[in-house]
């Protein structure tokens, strides 16, 4: 199918599993947010060459939302993980409160690679703004939060 | 759980069936003398029921599924086990692929589609909308409005206003123009206005 054609279906109506990896990338940066999320993915579980560099221009330039944007900091981080480290060490003061969250999952989930001093402007920077949330704050969420000061801020504070 | 809502033309209304454990249907208002229901066949064979007004075609889930935070729950107690694996026995949890882009797909897609969802049904909670049958109708009218403005020349991005009963909403629409000039929505997203 071509993207026009694709352009009439729902997240929910897609095989995604079928589209060529240009057909996804075209996706990907679309207007449906749902449809790019997923083709994303998609790229990325496939291993496809196309989803790191597409992950990059989600994220630098003015494309889609906080949740996309989530999606391809993951996508970026697991591809090409200097370039994701790059943009963390950049971005993580600015960094809109749930790719905060995303973050956050992201060095929980590779502890070990947080622990070298490449990364310490990251964890000092994320422990700084997770200190500054409340019990009012969504995101990053409680649990996360929780998880993340305990393994983090004693080593680092 | 909640898996579909379709559209049943019932004659002077619209009704909504919801697809969950049984299937059941809500009574909806009366629609607009000019609007009606139709089903579009799309070129993999999936068929669409639309919300018609002249050569405008409104999808309806587009409008009762995403934007009123029906996209399904992701798997929240399986991606925190797959998390907690790949914490603690990273060599273990590598040996099968599967874990990998299990935990990528639940994390990275099936999350962030819902937390979306979500977003934009607090978008229309906040100008006092419900998951109604009658304000899936009002929103579905605002659009068949919007689609009759737009011109072959100029189909793409239309910016609108919803008008809710306690406030509006910035509302983001692109259309497709099909081959026998129908107007077709093909994305709405909903902003508030700051």
């Amino acid at each position: 199918m071509s993207i026009d054609d694709l352009s009439m279906l729902g997240d929910d109506q897609i095989d995604y599993a079928t589209l060529s990896d240009e057909t996804l990338r075209e996706l990907a940066l679309g207007d449906d947010l749902f449809v790019a999320n997923s083709a994303l993915v998609t790229l990325a579980i496939r291993h496809s060459k196309l989803a790191a560099p597409l992950a990059w221009d989600i994220l630098t330039k003015p494309h889609g939302d906080r949740y996309l944007h989530a999606a391809a900091l993951n996508v970026l981080f697991r591809m090409d993980r200097k370039r994701a480290v790059d943009y963390m060490i950049r971005q993580a003061q600015e960094l809109d409160s749930y790719v905060l969250n995303t973050l956050a999952e992201i060095m929980l989930e590779n502890h070990d690679y947080f622990k070298s001093e490449v990364t310490l402007p990251i964890v000092r920077t994320v422990i700084q703004r997770m200190q500054q949330c409340n019990s009012d704050t969504k995101w990053p969420d409680s649990e996360v939060r929780e998880k993340f000061l305990r393994l983090y801020s004693t080593k680092h504070t | 759980m909640f898996k579909s809502v379709t559209v049943v033309d019932a004659g002077e209304r619209w009704d909504y069936a919801y697809v969950a454990s049984e299937e059941d249907r809500k009574e909806g208002e009366g629609k607009s003398d000019a609007m009606e229901t139709v089903d579009i066949t799309a070129p993999n064979g999936t068929v669409i029921v639309c919300a018609k007004q002249g050569n405008v075609l409104v999808p309806v889930n587009r409008v009762a599924i995403y934007p009123m935070g029906k996209v399904p729950m992701y798997p929240k107690e399986e991606l925190r086990q797959l998390q907690e694996f790949k914490q603690r026995d990273r060599k273990a949890f590598d040996q099968d692929p599967g874990n990998e882009a299990r935990l990528v797909d639940i994390r990275d897609r099936l999350k962030h589609n819902y937390e979306r969802s979500q977003e934009m049904f607090a978008s229309i909670k906040s100008i006092g909308m419900a998951d109604t049958v009658e304000d899936v109708n009002t929103i579905i009218s605002h659009l068949l409005s919007v689609g009759e403005g737009v011109a072959v020349e100029s189909a793409g991005r239309h910016p609108s206003t919803l008008e809710g009963p306690l406030g509006s909403l910035r509302v983001h629409s692109t259309w497709k123009i099909l081959p026998d000039g129908t107007r077709y929505l093909a994305t709405i997203n909903f902003m508030p206005i700051q």
